[in-house]
């Protein structure tokens, strides 16, 4: 009985959990605000988060496409974030 | 005159052949000439398409412009010099010496193929000896999920994945108490808006945690490659930005998996791990905050484990840790001087409790003092004062002699520098 009990508090807050993180990732869209930040804004308030900004100058081009990546595992930033960022760092370098 | 006639005709008509063949000779010859630069040509043409189809197949695999490979990593030494006193009574211990916190040696070698795999490979240098950092592989799959697979720093807590590097930490030393760091498995990440939030995700599963089995006094190790891994152990974080600006990410994170490692003692023995997470960087005009701030509670069942000092008894313990710090770094970006506008202060405050009664319970503090002075973003030279204060709480009936409180007062001077 109390195993049946568990497993029916198991199965409910599976769905719950479930249906929570549909509702989340269907909800998970940018603001007007946030979408329409520049490349530059972003590098200058995502890249000092864990450790100094890093200058446009220090990598080629070629260099950020991959770092860019990379730094996307770490910080966990956006996929449009990342391309905007990369994008400043070629041309600002 | 006739003969003369006849003559004449004969020399006309030789000359006439003559010239006729020697047109003859000439043009065949030409026309032979023509015919072997031809067949030269020809040659020559199929070795050039060769050549040129090469290139191209070459190329074609090359794709330049989506083929990558970047070498970066890091390297730190410096010197360290402590004295560490006890309250038994025994004369203070000093120590001095280049390396311990300070040396390390690891490059960074990353591979992307397209925009969809990357490659991090890490071999890292230190006092420990060779080890390895990372070696993973990463595809992402969607914009914002990332397949992972490997060996990889487990997603727990923010300090151990995110800023570890001697040249992101802001003082010499790792705070005392994290309980994870690299591990064997598979896991997704990712990164998402919430309106004007943004919330991540980083979750795995990993060959998980044992029971030291060679103390067997109840702390954890990595299982590693172990044969017996069958307890998987899943581990996730995640994280929240609550300001559009994203100065502020909170997270939380759970592990939670077997410890047994098929040894039958510790058969139903499970670690229960969480940790909360804060990281706060703000412009404050004039001068740049930072603060960042880790708590860990780790969670063990209870098992019974043998006496040291009499095999034929045993003793037991709750099996529970906590550690945790803050840390505070101020940087005046702001100052119209260089040299000042260099130079950041750094203050951390650290705590790990083990279990009481068992044979490492100790109640430890960690406190640092730190300057640093960046040369430029990725290269600093810094100094640290950092005091450790042990009170054991272990059960001195294991023991023969009383184990002693310690302080150990200790000053650091790094480099670092990212590559
Ligand atoms: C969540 C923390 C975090 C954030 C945010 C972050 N980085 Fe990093 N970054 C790291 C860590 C950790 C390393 C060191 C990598 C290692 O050795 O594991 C690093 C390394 C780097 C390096 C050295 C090369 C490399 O790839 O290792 C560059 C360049 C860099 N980051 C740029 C950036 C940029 C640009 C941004 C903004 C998009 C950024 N970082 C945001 C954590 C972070």
């Amino acid at each position: 009985m109390k195993k049946l009990l568990i497993n029916k508090i198991g199965f409910i807050s599976t769905i719950g959990f479930a249906v929570v993180t549909a509702f989340t990732i269907a909800s998970c869209v940018a603001s007007q605000k946030v979408a329409s930040k520049s490349g530059a804004q972003l590098w200058a308030e995502n890249c000092q988060h864990c450790h100094n900004t890093p200058a446009p100058g220090s990598f080629s081009g070629d260099q950020w496409e991959t770092i860019g990546m990379h730094m996307q595992t770490r910080a966990l930033i956006t996929e449009s974030e990342r391309n905007k960022i990369v994008e400043f760092l070629q041309a600002a370098r | 005159m006739e003969n003369y006639i006849w003559n004449k005709r004969k020399r006309v008509s030789t000359v006439g052949i003559l010239t006729v063949a020697t047109w003859c000779l000439v043009f065949n010859l030409a026309d032979a000439q023509q015919m072997l630069t031809r067949e030269e040509q020809a040659k020559k043409d199929s070795v050039t398409d060769a050549r040129i189809a090469m290139l191209e197949k070459h190329a074609a695999l090359h794709k330049p412009g989506l083929d990558h490979f970047v070498v970066v990593g890091l390297t730190t030494f410096g010197y360290a010099s402590g004295k560490t006193t006890s309250n038994d009574g025994s004369a203070p211990l000093k120590a001095s010496a280049f390396g311990t916190d300070s040396y390390e040696f690891s490059p960074m070698l990353l591979w992307r193929q397209g925009k969809k795999v990357l490659l991090e490979f890490e071999p890292s240098f230190n006092n420990d000896g060779v080890g390895v950092n990372w070696a993973a592989i990463s595809y992402f799959a969607k914009p914002n999920l990332i397949f992972r697979g490997g060996y990889f720093v487990v997603p727990f807590g923010m300090y151990t994945k995110k800023l570890a590097a001697a040249w992101i930490n802001k003082v010499a030393t790792d705070p005392i108490g994290l309980p994870t760091a690299q591990d064997y498995g598979f896991g997704v990440s990712g990164g998402l808006p919430l309106g004007s939030m943004k919330w991540n995700y980083d979750l795995a599963v990993t060959n998980g945690l044992t029971i030291d089995p060679t103390v067997n006094n109840g702390t954890l190790t990595n299982v590693n490659l172990g044969a017996a891994a069958r307890n998987k152990t899943f581990v996730g974080r995640l994280g929240l930005l609550p300001f559009s600006n994203n100065s502020l990410e909170i997270g939380v994170s759970g592990m939670t998996g077997g410890v047994s490692n098929g040894n039958m003692t510790y058969a139903d023995v499970r670690a229960n791990l969480y940790a909360f997470d804060l990281n706060y960087v703000k412009n404050l005009s004039p001068v740049l905050i930072n603060v960042k701030s880790q708590y860990n509670v780790v969670d063990v069942g209870t098992a019974t484990y043998v006496n040291p000092l009499d095999a034929t008894k045993s003793y037991t313990f709750n099996n529970s840790s906590t550690s945790g710090y803050g840390q505070l770094s101020i940087r005046p970006t702001e100052s119209q001087i260089d040299f000042i506008k260099n130079l950041e202060l750094a203050f951390r405050y650290g705590q790990y409790n083990t279990p009481k009664n068992s044979v490492w319970g100790a109640n430890t503090t960690q406190t640092d003092y730190g300057l640093n002075y960046w040369i430029n973003w990725r290269t600093v030279v810094r100094v640290t004062y950092e005091v450790l204060n042990s009170k054991s709480t272990v059960d001195q009936s294991l023991f023969t002699s009383p184990v002693p409180n310690t302080k150990t007062q200790a000053f650091h001077i790094q480099f670092s520098i990212q590559l």
